[in-house]
């Protein structure tokens, strides 16, 4: 047998099954099932940030708009989440090309990040509240709050399955982790892509 | 997330089951169906008792059984009952979680632990609604619609204290419970689907179910945005939607700079499609129903699935038309003008689809089947007003008017329900291997059909003689002093919906314990559910998922053996059957 | 897999006549049909304004549509289930698609919904075009429980409002604009001339309806909307609140009076004596 230098070549998917089971649930059905319940979840919560932005977006065209200031803390807190994002999405591939070991440790960095970017809204916060800038002080501050808020709420959902899977990651086929990875990709991305759209819309004048 | 769906893996070996984790944290649909419908029923003789009692003020103003602020919550609390806590459980809840997987060859949810949770949940969302009675002010005084200022400050209006804020944590809760469900109803039908079970082979109940939880998905969460707003305008001195210069009750209200206009805009941009998603699967559970009964295939299969997708998309495009009036941009009237009256091109041709499919069928009146026919007359008597209510200028002089209620009733309270009850008369059979009495379901069909027509439809009349609505005692205005007498009329009538449901209720308490045996396929239905034992067991077929062979309806197939060719039957030599 | 039925169905025993459940179904639409025209004849107001004159004959074409549409329905409807009842051997037809009967269906119902569309969007814009700069101005408030008015006066001009400012409808003093302002819990409009009411509340939302004019449009707290109109007959007409504003909202009632100019004109002269 030849020795070869080249990478080893990425786990292949199973081959289809027959569409439907027709008995107990194979290991392609779950799959299938996870990945569009993620892509379901994102679409509602899409939906919910879409009402909050509609309501954003409409008062801040009309009289006595008055964006909140923005917390420097989240220039850095940004930087931490597009880190993180950058990270899971290494070692999502890592684990496609069946590197386990080098997906869980680009994960842990990842989770890291995460965590620090929690701090820094949170640190936001404070700084906000101590500026004498409360959640009713003007229109702008509001409406930062709440959406910062309902982002977070959803980020802290993001960390805690992240942990999980980093976790299970101990126990588990390559094959099975990159999916598993592959999926939080999905939720965790847009997360931070969502985040971007609201750092960049929620201090504008 | 693998995780769940691997935590109810079916293997063939039995588990252990205490009575707690078999029948009330149960992970199987079928369980989870039933306590969804159950529920909803139960909540259902709620909001019809409210109805009696606010429609007898009505009829007696003098009696003084409710006082005003007291009629305001119990119309309030009959809405919100009936919309969120009755319609939209009983269809994707009850149904849609007894029948998809049945329907459709699969042995459960895609997700039988989220599956739990979402009837939790719900059961959970109740209880602040419930609580709200026993607060000071009690329930909400706003309507089911809760439109600040009136619902954003307690000064307002009695039920503008805690009870208002408690309705909105219920129906923060009930949005969660119904994401979950309907993320497991979507991945189920599109993933799970036994072999030869194309999309275009599913019964329309299950196209009604699907169409209907894309739109939940979609629409609770902007309701949930809207009521969080409307928490933080009550609870924390945010301005979302009150604005500056108010003074309420005597008291400067120091909000400022909100607007109530974007309540409308959010509540209805979900309210609208909700009530299509109460309609959609009523829709197909009847056209399942009347090919059964009437041995023919549902006529237009395509046309049929189209126009729940049509129905489905154009529902988005049309909230504003409840807006006509609100003070919103006149343009924005003309736009939603077109787009309603457009979607009323696809509930035409599902009318004309079920009557030709009864055209030269073989009619077997089965109560369910007499619902069936009575759904397809209400819902016409409901939609055709909906053509003078979209058309903006005509609107004018409607809106907020009985006109409107009976509109909405028509379609939803009386359409609808009958859908439902039609559902549960073909479909009680297999949930409990028993048969709800006949002579039980004509007297309570009966009842409902002339007390529904006797409620709802004079209500038009009101509403053309300029008769507005939610108000508590019409005698302040003495032109309207004439139409007295139909509210008499509508109350007795009213009466008659109640009873009719009291015989509901006792055939199925009867029919559990002793009612007529249902062997697996009483009816002779085509469809999946009927392969299998009444009441299916556990992971729903014995042995192997039956394969699929044919479309849903394949009954009166000419040269076919018998009336009906059920899907999960292979060919019988010589018959050529038409379709997908 | 042998699935097959193992009791006898009472599918068999549901063989009934649909007699019953056709007539009740021609019935009620009869019914129905007499109801509505009844109603439309006997109860709906009479139009004393040229917008809802309008509006009210767009409501008669379509009336006159759907009860077509209602009755045919339930014409077939009827006669169905009474004449396709299950007899005996008789097979149902196999019937599952007609591509040009539903394509007629569709197209059919498509067009009428469009034209009456095009026709209510015309109407629409009719109804919100913009006032003339010589329309009659008079501004009512709603407010939880009752009606007011406020007239502009010889400067034609609406002095400010704030609702804090502990006078008659909140105005001003200070505002020049608001010197020669009238205010009455009379509401006057005047006949034969476009009026613009502006329309304000001072706590949540109400919605000024008077059935006569076939007109409403709701109070909107932090904004003045406002209907625009030319009454045709001088009188006396009802006015209610047709939006849920609290727990009076059903003591809501009013009246609206419209007046010959020169009626009018004369209360002004009393009214600007009488400050």
């Amino acid at each position: 047998m030849a020795v070869t230098l080249e990478r080893p070549a990425p786990p292949k998917a199973p081959p289809a099954p027959p569409r439907g089971n027709g008995g107990p649930g194979g290991r392609p059905d779950r799959e299938r099932s996870a990945t569009l319940f993620v892509w379901l979840v994102v679409a509602a919560v899409g939906m919910f940030f879409l009402g909050l932005s509609s309501a954003l977006l409409s008062r801040m065209g009309s009289v006595g708009w008055v964006p909140a200031p923005r917390p420097p803390v989240l220039w850095p807190g940004t930087a931490a989440l597009l880190g993180s994002s950058a990270a899971l999405e290494a070692a999502r591939r890592a684990a496609y090309r069946g590197l386990l070991a080098r997906a869980r440790v680009r994960m842990a960095w990842g989770l890291a990040l995460g965590v620090g970017f929690l701090a820094a809204q949170l640190i936001g916060w404070g700084w906000l509240t101590s500026s004498g800038v409360g959640l009713a002080a003007n229109p702008g501050a509001s409406y930062f709050y709440v959406l910062s808020g309902a982002h977070l709420v959803h980020v802290v959902g993001g960390l805690a399955w992240w942990a999980l899977a980093l976790r299970r990651t101990r126990h588990r086929a390559p094959a099975v982790a990159a999916v598993d990875l592959s999926n939080l990709s999905v939720y965790w991305h847009f997360l931070a892509a969502l985040w971007l759209w609201l750092f960049a819309v929620l201090f504008t004048r | 997330m693998a995780a769940a769906a691997e935590a109810h893996v079916h293997v063939e070996h039995p588990h252990r089951e205490s009575f707690w984790t078999r029948y009330v944290f149960s992970q199987d649909h079928k369980v989870i169906g039933l306590q969804y419908l159950l529920t909803s029923l139960f909540m259902a003789l709620v909001g019809g008792a409210l109805a009696m009692v606010f429609r007898t003020q009505l009829a007696w103003p003098q009696s003084g059984i409710l006082k005003a602020d007291q009629y305001l919550a119990a119309i309030s609390m009959h809405g919100t009952i009936m919309v969120f806590f009755v319609l939209t459980p009983a269809l994707l809840g009850g149904f849609a979680n007894f029948l998809v997987p049945l329907k459709i060859g699969a042995r459960d949810m895609a997700f039988p632990f989220v599956n739990m949770l979402s009837y939790w949940v719900f059961a959970l969302s109740i209880v602040p609604l419930v609580a709200s009675f026993f607060v000071p002010g009690g329930p909400l005084n706003a309507g089911w619609t809760a439109y600040p200022p009136l619902s954003a400050l307690p000064q307002a209006a009695p039920g503008s204290g805690l009870g208002q804020t408690l309705w909105l944590v219920s129906i923060a809760i009930f949005c969660v419970s119904s994401l979950l469900g309907s993320l497991n109803y979507i991945t189920t039908i599109l993933v799970l689907r036994t072999r030869g079970m194309s999309l275009m082979r599913m019964p329309l109940t299950v196209w009604g179910i699907f169409v209907a939880a894309v739109l939940a998905l979609l629409t609770f969460p902007v309701l949930m945005a809207a009521g969080i707003l409307l928490l933080f305008d009550r609870l924390a001195g945010t301005s979302f939607f009150v604005p500056g210069g108010l003074v309420v009750g005597g008291q400067v209200i120091p909000h400022t700079g909100g607007n109530p206009l974007l309540w409308q805009h959010l509540f209805w941009f979900f309210g609208h499609p909700e009530v299509y998603i109460v309609i959609l699967p009523p829709m197909g559970i009847v056209s399942d129903v009347i090919a059964n009964f009437a041995r023919k295939p549902v006529f237009g299969y395509p046309a049929m699935v189209a126009s729940m997708l049509a129905i489905g998309i154009l529902s988005f495009l049309v909230w504003g038309h409840h807006m006509f009036v609100s003070g919103m941009h006149p343009l924005l009237g003309t736009g939603f003008a077109l787009t309603t009256l457009l979607i009323g091109v696809p509930s035409a041709v599902k009318t004309f689809n079920w009557l030709a499919t009864l055209w030269r069928g073989k009619l077997y009146f089965s109560t369910a089947m007499l619902f069936a026919v009575g759904f397809v007359s209400l819902f016409v008597a409901g939609g055709l007003t909906g053509i003078h209510l979209g058309n903006a200028p005509v609107d004018i002089p409607l809106h907020d008017t009985y006109y409107v209620v009976g509109h909405f009733h028509l379609v939803m309270g009386t359409a609808a329900v009958l859908g439902i009850f039609a559902g549960i008369y073909f479909w009680f059979p297999k949930m409990f291997g028993r048969l709800l009495d006949e002579r039980l379901g004509r007297i309570h069909f009966w009842l409902t059909l002339l007390g529904v027509y006797g409620t709802f439809f004079p209500m038009y009349y009101l509403g053309m003689a300029g008769m507005h609505r939610r108000i508590y005692d019409y005698r302040a205005f003495p032109y309207l002093a004439h139409l007295q007498p139909v509210q008499v009329f509508i109350t007795l009538s009213a009466f008659l919906i109640f009873a009719g449901g009291l015989v509901l209720a006792y055939n199925m308490l009867r029919s559990l314990a002793a009612g007529r045996p249902a062997d697996r396929n009483p009816w002779r239905g085509t469809t999946l559910e009927w392969s299998t034992e009444s009441p299916p067991p556990h992971h729903n077929w014995p042995g192997e998922i039956p394969q699929v062979y044919r479309g849903p309806y394949e009954y009166s197939v000419p040269g076919a053996p018998q009336d009906y060719l059920p899907q999960w039957e292979p060919e019988p030599a010589g018959v050529r059957v038409g379709g997908h | 897999m042998d699935a097959s039925p193992q009791l006898p169905s009472p599918l068999e025993e549901t063989q009934r006549s649909g007699l019953s459940l056709g007539l009740a179904v021609w019935l009620f639409s009869l019914l129905g049909l007499g109801g509505a025209l009844y109603a439309r004849w006997a109860w709906t107001p009479h139009s004393v304004t040229r917008e809802g004159t309008s509006i009210q004959s767009l409501f008669d074409i379509i009336l006159g549509i759907i009860l077509v549409a209602f009755i045919l329905v339930h014409l077939l409807l009827g006669y169905f289930v009474i004449r396709y009842r299950a007899r005996g051997r008789e097979a149902a037809l196999y019937f599952p698609h007609h591509t040009a009967l539903e394509v007629t269906y569709t197209a059919v119902p498509a067009a009428v919904l469009v034209a009456l569309s095009v026709a209510g969007m015309v109407l629409w814009s009719r109804v919100h075009a913009p006032p003339p700069p010589d329309a009659f101005v008079v501004e009512v408030r709603g407010e939880q429980f009752g009606w007011s008015a406020r007239y502009p006066g010889p400067d034609g001009k609406l002095g400010r409002v704030d609702n804090r400012i502990p006078a008659p409808f909140n105005v001003d003093p200070q505002d020049p604009a608001s010197r020669d302002d009238v205010v009455s819990p009379q509401i006057y409009l005047v006949a034969n001339r476009p009026n613009r009411v502006l329309l304000r509340t001072r706590d949540v939302q109400h919605s000024f309806w008077v059935p006569a004019f076939r007109l409403k449009k709701d109070l909107l707290p932090g904004a003045t909307t406002e209907l625009v109109f030319t009454p045709t007959q001088t009188g006396e007409f009802d006015l209610a609140c047709a939006e849920l504003c609290g727990v009076g909202h059903y003591t809501m009632a009013g009246k609206v009076r419209v007046v010959t100019q020169e009626e009018f004109d004369r209360w002004m002269r009393q009214q600007a004596r009488r400050k």
